[in-house]
């Protein structure tokens, strides 16, 4: 018997397939950051809603059998749903596994039922704890018989808890906020008991007419002091409208006391939401630009990268900053770019980052950044801001593989303005991508039916585009400047660098790809 | 050379790298700054040091910068509005100097423009840009850096065409010579749409007249021979 369940025990663990299944289910209904355990929620979210709401059209209707077959695959798939979860809270094997191993190691028999025990005891806990207990409440109502059971269909409500983050954060301020609650609660509790005792005592023995038992003056307390006054129940001696008075005030008390910890804590816990927000957006880009530094160059940045739908996430740790680049809704994260844990949870190791931007107004904090990113993923492309010239070569050996002089850049420009201004002022339109033309690249693709034909089948006259040159790629990235037309060959892979206006640059791809050379092929 | 002097006001980082640049190039520089820490920086490095305010128009008189042929003023600080009040104080003195000035942020661009500068530098807009083409056109930001800083033996120039040019009255479609010298016309500024650059991409058969400024791309050798042409044929 234990040699089965440790053979099976061990079947699982090498099993890639059963790995693969666990794994789905547990990125399905666990993994936060999963995509598919998204769109699990909102279909379960809708599967909850659609069966309370035929819960309601039942009390007055009578109900369709499509209805009644609707809510049965509901209930199956909550039932899968339950299993399913029960399934991956644990990893019952590794618990044979661990202990039949345990026990070689020492030399002693192995048994089976005290694994059994562990197991037992994990899954009991998932079984107990509260959000499964309202799972198996949302799935009794089924039982049509007990009508009773039918008001627990309410429970289905609370499983969308599960499925919302911000409901989750919700239900954490109340578990955050238990003692300035329960201090409340005891503030209430007492309250009610002087008021409708009070209220009992003088008006319960006949003298108010509305007031026949305790639970009477209890519920006068109660509506009384959360300001609703339904004016059912009104006190008919001074005492009793004394009482009225205190319990009044009281109660605007308590309602504002109530109020600012929930609003207190939500607002706490909105950035926390925020946050995670973000890092779960992050973790689900591919290929994306992590910019360290929301200033006056990552604004142009950004705007650069929007235009080009190029995925970026902004790290910033300054407040006006942080609140600047989220009212632009573009993706950032308050926090430290030199925190390791950070760029780590943003993707910078094995996630979907290929490069970060290290371009704060702070060359020490550039080159904290180069070092820690390095020292994460050797591989990531670094690019980083040097403000003054001297730390260049103290920002390559920190591991940047490329470092910007803004300053340098920027007087080599101007230096070029003095000489030649007409000539300038057509790089620098060029250069600063303004509303005239354009510099571009376009590559030749290996589906391209231009590849064999001379250039002069190309027509860029009826684009209005100028060729600069062509980037041999297959041939050590050799530039040929204004090539030939009549004799140049096309192939495929090479990038012409064209000036012209974006549109035509965009039509004269779609042609390379799509139309045909009017001429016969050369060669 | 003459025409060599170019005036920078404040000795910033900016200025720094400015004044590196030009003085190689042959320029005789003359800093206006007014911290003595900064004063010793330029001195030290060989440049010619003013300690004035340009908040005084006095002081811009006394630099009588139409006299001593001032190629171009370069105001660089690191303060917005100094750089604001100085451009616009130096262009009302002064009506046709070269200003170029300093903008931090693009929105504050069209001030400096109002101002009166002549050329706005952003060096963070610069310094985006070239991280965006790092990462985006490596191939474009290769060409233009070889183009720009003269690392290849492509060259852009700018020609005016002179009276009784070869060029001049003659319509760009009825021209082979940009061909046969192999150079590509970027653009033409054109003096009678007031001095407006226009892109030869445009697709317009300009006609070229006597003033107007061609930017044109070539081989070093071959903008050398067309240069050539162009004076020996008028």
């Amino acid at each position: 018997m234990n040699s089965l369940f440790v053979n099976f025990a061990y079947f699982l663990e090498s099993s890639k397939k059963y790995y693969n299944t666990k794994h789905f289910f547990y990125e399905l209904l666990e993994d936060s950051n999963s995509l598919k355990r998204r769109y699990f929620d909102f279909f379960m979210i809708f599967l909850v809603l659609s069966t309370v709401a035929i819960l309601i059209y039942e009390v007055n209707h009578e109900l369709l059998p499509w209805l009644d077959t609707y809510e049965t695959f509901a209930v199956i798939i909550f039932i899968i749903e339950w299993l399913s979860r029960l399934w991956v809270s644990s990893h019952s094997h590794k618990h044979i596994i661990e202990d039949y191993e345990k026990s070689q190691l020492i030399n002693k028999p192995y048994y089976v039922s005290k694994s059994l025990k562990n197991i037992v005891s994990e899954k009991l806990s998932f079984i107990f704890s509260p959000m499964s207990i309202i799972d198996l409440l949302a799935i009794l109502p089924y039982y049509r018989p007990l009508r009773i059971l039918r008001i627990l269909m309410l429970f289905r409500l609370f499983k969308i808890l599960r499925y919302t983050n911000s409901i989750k954060q919700f239900r954490h301020v109340f578990i955050e906020k238990k003692f300035e609650f329960l201090t409340l609660a005891i503030m209430f509790f007492m309250a009610v008991a002087f008021g409708s005792t009070i209220i009992f005592i003088y008006e319960g023995a006949g003298v108010n007419p509305n007031i026949h038992n305790y639970f009477d003056a209890i519920y006068w307390s109660v509506i009384t002091i959360s300001t609703v006054g339904f004016g059912d129940i009104s006190p008919v001696t001074i005492q009793g409208r004394v009482a009225t008075l205190f319990l009044v005030v009281g109660g605007m008390g308590v309602i504002a006391f109530s109020t600012s910890i929930v609003t207190t804590a939500l607002s706490e816990k909105l950035l926390i939401l925020k946050e995670e927000k973000v890092m779960g957006e992050a973790n689900s880009l591919k290929d994306f630009i992590i910019i360290c530094g929301f200033g006056r160059m990552g604004k142009v940045l950004a705007n650069e990268f929007t235009k080009v739908n190029q995925k970026f996430l902004i790290i910033d740790q300054d407040d006006d900053t942080f609140k600047h680049s989220d009212n632009q809704k573009f993706l950032t994260v308050k926090g430290d770019a030199t925190d390791s844990t950070l760029l780590e949870n943003i993707g910078i190791n094995g996630g979907g980052a290929n490069t970060i931007i290290a371009i704060t107004d702070n060359d020490a904090v550039n080159l904290s950044i180069i070092l820690t990113a390095r020292s994460l993923n050797p591989n990531i492309r670094i690019i980083a801001r040097a403000n003054n010239p001297k730390t260049k070569e103290k920002l390559i050996i920190a591991g940047a593989s490329e470092v910007i002089l803004a300053n340098e850049i920027t007087a080599l420009v101007a230096s070029e303005y003095i000489g030649q201004p007409v000539a300038f002022e057509a790089i620098d339109d060029i250069l600063l991508n303004s509303e005239g033309a354009i510099m571009d690249e376009i590559e030749i693709l290996d589906k391209s039916n231009y590849i064999g034909f001379k250039l002069e089948e190309v027509n860029l006259d009826k684009f209005n585009l100028t060729l600069i040159g062509i980037i041999k790629s297959q041939n050590k990235n050799k530039f040929i400047f204004n090539p030939k037309k009549n004799i140049y060959i096309i192939e495929e892979k090479d990038i012409f660098i064209i000036i012209g206006h974006k549109e035509s640059i965009t039509q004269l791809k779609i042609d390379l790809v799509s139309t045909k050379p009017q001429r016969v092929k050369n060669g | 050379m003459d025409n060599n002097i170019i005036i920078i006001y404040s000795f910033s980082k900016l200025a720094a790298q400015i004044s590196t640049i030009l003085y190689q190039k042959g320029y005789h520089i003359i800093i206006i700054e007014e911290d003595l820490t900064l004063i010793k920086e330029a001195k030290s490095l060989g440049y010619e040091v003013k300690k004035i305010s340009l908040l005084d128009d006095e002081n811009i008189r006394l630099l009588d910068m139409e006299n001593k042929n001032i190629k171009a003023f370069f105001c660089v600080s690191d303060n917005k509005n100094i750089n604001l009040f100085v451009t616009l104080s130096v262009r009302s003195l002064y009506e046709d100097l070269k200003i170029i000035s300093v903008s931090f942020a693009t929105q504050d661009n069209k001030t400096m423009l109002l101002a009166g500068a002549n050329k706005i530098i952003n060096p963070y807009e610069i310094g985006a840009l070239r991280i965006f083409r790092l990462i985006h056109k490596p191939y474009i930001l290769d060409i233009l850096d070889n183009i720009l800083f003269s690392a290849s033996n492509i060259e852009v120039l700018e020609i005016t065409i002179k009276k009784n040019s070869i060029l001049d009255k003659v319509y760009l479609n009825d021209t082979t010579l940009l061909d046969d010298y192999n150079l590509i016309l970027l653009g033409i500024l054109d003096k009678e749409i007031h001095d407006k650059f226009i892109f030869y991409s445009n697709g317009i058969n300009h006609k070229l007249d006597a003033g107007d400024t061609l930017v044109l791309l070539g081989k070093d050798k071959d903008l050398q021979n067309f240069t050539i042409l162009l004076e020996n044929c008028s």
